[in-house]
C-alpha cells in the first residue's frame, strides 16, 4: 500500500507539472469565470441557469481533455520513456502500478472538477447576490439558485472524469503508442455519450443488431446518466455507484492486459 | 550454496506482427552466478542479453525454463528486494532532482525513512554527484545520468545489481569511474551481472563471462579460461611473404641476431570476434 502511495504521488507530481494541466485548467478557469459575461447568448433562458449550465458544459468539456490526456501521458510516458523499468526493477508488482498511476490520475482530475465546481459556486453566488440587491424591492426568496444541486452536478462530472480516466488506462494498458491510445480514448468518450442509441438500437428485429448493439450497449457506460438531470431525480447516489463499479471493472482489466504486457 | 542468480533452461520466443513471426531470442540458457561475482554477459546486438536482464527483473515472462534470483522466482515481486537494476541509456522524470529520484527508489525499495537519508547521500557521494544532487535530472549530461541511475541502483544496499551497458555512451574518465564502482560493489561482496560490448571494461572487472549469440550460450568461464589456447603465433611489423620474411631472417642472422616470432595473449575481444563468427 505504501508503494502505491509513493508511486501515486510520484505521478501527482509528475500532472502538476504537465502543460497540458496548466493549458486545460487556464481554458476552464476561463470558461467558467466568463460565462456569467456570455449570456447574451442565452436563447431565453434564465441567466444563472445559463451561467450554471455553460460552467458545468466547460468543466465536463475540459475535464475530459484532462482526464484522457493525463491517462495516457501519465501511463503511456513512463512506458514510452523506459523508466517503467527501474520502477518495476524495485519490489513492486504491476497490479500496484497500475493502481497507482490511475490514483495519481484521478486525484487530479477530481481535483480539477472540485476546483473549478467551487469556482462556478462563486461565480454563481456572485451574480445571485448581485441579481437580489437589484431586485431588492421585490418580495424574492433570499435564494434563487440550489447550490447542493451545483455541487452534485459536479459531483456527477467528477464520476465521468473517474471513469473517463480508467476507461483510457484500460485501453493505454493495451497500446503500443500515446497516438493510438489517445484517439481510442476520444473514441470511447463519444460511443458511451451515445449509448443510449446502443440500447434503442437493440430494440431491432433484427437478430444481428439485437446482439451487436445489445453487446455494446451492456458493456460500455451509458454517459447520459452523468448529466444533471440525474440531480433533479435524486440518483445522485445510484450514479456514483455505477461509476465506482466501471472503475473497479477497468482498472482490474488494465492490470490484467498490464501483467502479461512484455516491456 | 543458493546463487544469486541460477537460470535453467531460459527460453524467449517472441512473436511479432500481423504475420505471428516468431523471433528466438533465448535458447534453452542455463546460467549459474554465484553470490559475490562479477559476471560478464556478451554477445552481439540481438544476441538474448538485455532479454536475459528483463527475465531475471521479472519484466519478460520465458516462454520456457526458470530463473531465480537467491533461490526465489524471478517473477514474484519480493524476488527483486535486494536487486538494483541500471538499464541502458537510462531516462529518469525530468522534473525530479537527483536527490529526489534516489529517495523516491529508496522507498520504493522499503527503506525506513531513518536510514533514508543517510542512505541517499552516501550512494550520491559514490556516484560522484554531490554537487549536482539538487539540479533537476533534465539538466544532467547522459554521464551524469548513467552516475544517478547508479546510485538508484544502489541505495537499497542490493546483493545483486544487473548492468544493462553500464558504459554505453560514457567517455572514457566516466567508463573509468565505473570500473571502479563495479570493483568496490565486488569488495563489498555484492554480485554483478553485466552485459557490455566495452570488452577491456570486461576483461578488467569480470571474474567469469558468457558469450551468447543468436540467444544460444556458445562460451563460459573465466577470461583466462576464454582466452588460452587461442594464442596466435604473429609477426610483430607489416605482413612479409615468406621469401620475404626468410630474407629478412638471413639478414639479421649475417648480424647476430634472429628472427623470433611474437606471442601475445590474445585480448577478449578477439575471442570474442571469432566464437561469434564460428558460432
Amino acid at each position: 500500500m505504501r508503494r502505491i502511495g509513493w508511486i501515486a504521488l510520484h505521478t501527482i507530481r509528475e500532472a502538476l507539472r504537465q502543460r497540458l494541466l496548466a493549458v486545460v485548467l487556464l481554458l476552464g478557469f476561463g470558461l467558467v469565470v466568463g460565462s456569467r459575461f456570455a449570456r447574451a447568448f442565452n436563447f431565453g433562458a434564465p441567466e444563472l441557469k445559463f451561467t450554471a449550465d455553460v460552467g458545468l458544459g466547460a468543466i465536463g468539456l475540459f475535464g475530459a481533455v484532462l482526464a484522457v490526456g493525463l491517462a495516457v501521458q501519465l501511463f503511456m510516458g513512463e512506458l514510452e520513456r523506459g523508466t517503467v523499468l527501474t520502477l518495476l526493477a524495485r519490489p513492486v508488482g504491476r497490479a500496484e502500478f497500475v493502481v497507482a498511476k490511475y490514483l495519481g490520475v484521478v486525484v487530479v482530475v477530481v481535483g480539477y472538477c472540485a476546483g473549478l465546481t467551487a469556482l462556478l459556486v462563486v461565480v454563481l453566488w456572485a451574480r445571485e447576490t448581485e441579481l437580489l440587491r437589484a431586485d431588492a424591492g421585490l418580495q424574492l426568496p433570499t435564494r434563487i439558485v440550489v447550490y447542493g444541486a451545483v455541487l452534485a452536478a459536479g459531483l456527477l462530472l467528477a464520476c465521468k472524469l473517474a471513469v473517463t480516466a480508467a476507461m483510457t488506462l484500460l485501453i493505454a494498458s493495451y497500446a503500443r503508442t500515446a497516438t493510438f491510445a489517445t484517439l481510442m480514448g476520444w473514441l470511447m468518450l463519444v460511443i458511451c455519450h451515445l449509448q443510449p442509441f446502443a440500447r434503442a438500437a437493440a430494440q431491432s428485429e433484427s437478430l444481428w443488431s439485437r446482439m451487436a448493439f445489445g453487446a455494446v450497449a451492456s458493456l460500455i457506460p451509458n454517459f447520459q446518466l452523468f448529466g444533471p438531470d440525474q440531480v433533479t431525480a435524486g440518483r445522485v447516489g445510484g450514479v456514483a455507484l455505477y461509476a465506482v463499479g466501471y472503475v473497479v471493472a477497468c482498472v482490474a482489466l488494465a492490470t490484467a492486459g498490464f501483467c502479461h504486457r512484455e516491456l | 550454496m543458493i546463487p544469486a542468480v541460477e537460470a535453467r533452461g531460459l527460453t524467449k520466443q517472441f512473436v511479432e506482427g500481423p504475420r505471428r513471426t516468431k523471433l528466438l531470442a533465448l535458447d534453452r540458457l542455463n546460467l549459474r552466478i554465484p553470490v559475490g561475482e562479477v559476471f560478464g554477459l556478451l554477445g552481439p546486438n540481438g544476441s538474448g542479453k538485455s532479454t536475459t536482464l528483463k527475465i531475471l527483473l521479472g519484466l519478460v515472462t520465458p516462454t520456457a525454463g526458470t530463473g531465480t534470483i537467491f533461490g526465489e522466482s524471478c517473477a514474484e515481486p519480493s524476488a527483486r528486494r535486494r536487486l538494483g537494476f541500471l538499464p541502458e541509456s537510462p531516462d529518469f522524470p525530468a522534473f525530479l532532482t537527483g536527490r529526489e529520484l534516489v529517495a523516491f527508489h529508496g522507498r520504493l525499495a522499503g527503506l525506513d525513512r531513518a536510514v533514508l537519508a543517510a542512505r541517499v547521500e552516501e550512494v550520491i557521494g559514490w556516484a560522484g554527484l554531490p554537487g549536482a544532487a539538487d539540479r533537476r535530472i533534465g539538466t544532467y549530461s547522459k554521464g551524469m545520468r548513467q552516475r544517478i541511475g547508479l546510485a538508484q541502483a544502489l541505495v537499497a544496499r542490493p546483493r545483486l545489481v544487473l548492468l544493462d551497458e553500464p558504459t554505453a555512451g560514457v567517455d572514457p574518465a566516466g567508463a573509468r569511474d565505473m570500473i571502479g564502482m563495479i570493483r568496490r560493489l565486488r569488495e563489498e561482496g555484492v554480485t554483478v551481472l553485466l552485459t557490455s560490448h566495452h570488452l577491456e571494461m570486461v576483461e578488467q572487472v569480470c571474474d567469469r563471462v558468457a558469450l551468447l549469440q543468436r540467444g544460444r550460450l556458445v562460451a563460459e568461464g573465466t577470461v583466462a579460461e576464454l582466452t588460452a589456447g587461442a594464442e596466435d603465433l604473429m609477426l610483430a611489423g607489416p605482413e612479409l611473404a615468406p621469401e620475404e620474411r626468410a630474407e629478412l631472417a638471413g639478414w639479421l642472422g649475417a648480424r647476430g641476431g634472429s628472427l623470433v616470432p611474437a606471442r601475445r595473449h590474445p585480448r577478449l575481444e578477439q575471442v570474442w570476434l571469432e566464437r561469434i563468427k564460428r558460432g
